[in-house]
């Protein structure tokens, strides 16, 4: 049961890609990732074809789907600079939103060994890149609105001694970012293996909803907002 | 799941590039943009439906000063008229009571005259008649003083008369 477990919680090596002589080993993370990219990227063409100022069924369901991104940060942010940021976090969220339910697309078939939907965000690497990423944002929006000066200024205040503190900021923004995301999904995903092994019929279904669903949509929001908190204070 | 791997990281942060991209360029701008079109050609059609009821309105005001304006005309040139009326009315009234009122004069002078001429004709007649009776009583006895004087007295009266 624990090796079971251990395997599922593990990266895989799918394949091993070959450039320029250079071995690079690519994980099911990645692979899922690249699933999860063409569905999101599939899905944004199909819906915003043919947009016209009278929507249709699919640009209303778009419609929906980027005024409620655009609302969140407008409420985090403000209305001056949300629009050049509202593009960046509606795709972490979006991603988010389905790297963190994955699991419950898990229709390919096949046993223990073959390749499986699993939650890339379950993996230490995948949530420190993409804490990193927002934290590169917070310094892209302080320097850009506010001038290198400025945001250097920026770790002077309230008050110099506050220097080191603002400093590590910096590190510990991308640390708990990264850290709650990987926790809470690789929580989830141990509970629900273990509910797969010890309860395999009806219990998954009604627990996955707490455990996939609502963990999965809340992280990503969690993970999504404190990012537009971040921008919103660099932009003070 | 907890070791360091280069590799994915790397991978990650493109693949996050790229799905960043390709969303905002499919997905965020094309929505964004259209739905703030969308906001002007609504407010720019609130804007078109003001404006025309304002300039409704207008009209309306304009074209209601206009009837008080017509109404006004007509009833001072009603006035006028009915004035006007009132003086030609006045005015033949007046001539036809002088008319009427000569005429009556004349009617009245007329009578005095013909009166006066039948009076003179008459007292000529009376006269001649006296006259006659007269002679006839001068004939039967003219010889006294009497007679004479009485005779004189009834001619002036006669002519008094």
């Amino acid at each position: 049961m624990g090796e079971k477990l251990t395997h599922a919680m593990e990266p895989h090596n799918v394949f091993t890609m070959n450039l320029f002589g250079l071995k690079i080993p690519v994980s099911d993370l990645v692979v899922t990732m690249w699933v999860i990219m063409a569905v999101m990227i599939i899905l944004a063409v199909f819906l915003t074809r043919k947009l016209t100022l009278i929507p249709n069924k699919r640009q209303n369901i778009a419609e929906i789907v980027v005024e409620f991104i655009n609302n969140m940060v407008k409420d985090a942010i403000g209305p001056h600079y949300w629009k050049a940021f509202a593009p960046y976090l509606g795709t972490v969220i979006l991603f988010l939103i389905f790297a963190n339910t994955v699991s419950i697309f898990n229709i390919i078939p096949g046993g223990e060994e073959g390749f499986k939907l699993r939650p890339p965000t379950r993996n230490i690497n995948v949530t420190l890149c993409l804490a990193v990423m927002s934290i590169c944002v917070v310094i892209y929006a302080g320097i850009r609105y506010k001038g290198v000066g400025g945001w250097l200024k920026s770790f002077a205040k309230p008050t110099p001694v506050m220097l080191p503190f603002n400093i590590l900021d910096y590190l510990i923004k991308p640390a708990s970012l990264a850290l709650r995301l990987f926790g809470n999904i690789l929580g989830a995903f141990i509970v629900m293996e273990l509910i797969y092994m010890a309860l395999p019929v009806f219990a998954p279904a009604f627990l996955s909803l707490y455990f996939d669903l609502f963990d999965g949509i809340l992280q990503a929001y969690v993970f999504m907002f404190l990012t537009s908190i971040y921008i919103s204070e660099a932009l003070e | 799941m907890l070791e360091p791997d280069r590799y994915t990281f790397i991978f990650v942060a493109l693949n996050l590039i790229i799905l960043f991209l390709l969303m905002r360029k499919f997905l965020f701008k094309p929505i964004t943009n259209l739905m703030e079109e969308r906001k002007s050609s609504i407010e720019q059609g609130l804007k078109d439906a003001e404006n025309a009821r304002t300039e409704a309105a207008e009209a309306h005001k304009k074209y209601d000063e206009q009837m008080k304006n017509i109404k006004l005309d007509g009833d001072k040139l009603l006035n006028e008229l009915r004035a006007k009326a009132a003086r030609e009315y006045d005015g033949i009234v007046a001539n036809a009571k002088k008319d009427a009122l000569a005429i009556i004069q004349k009617g009245h002078e007329d009578v005095e005259r013909e009166r006066d001429e039948m009076l003179k004709q008459t007292k000529q007649q009376i006269a001649i008649l006296a006259i006659a009776a007269a002679t006839k009583l001068v004939q039967a006895n003219m010889d006294t003083e009497a007679n004479k004087a009485m005779v004189d007295k009834f001619i002036d009266e006669a002519g008094a008369v």
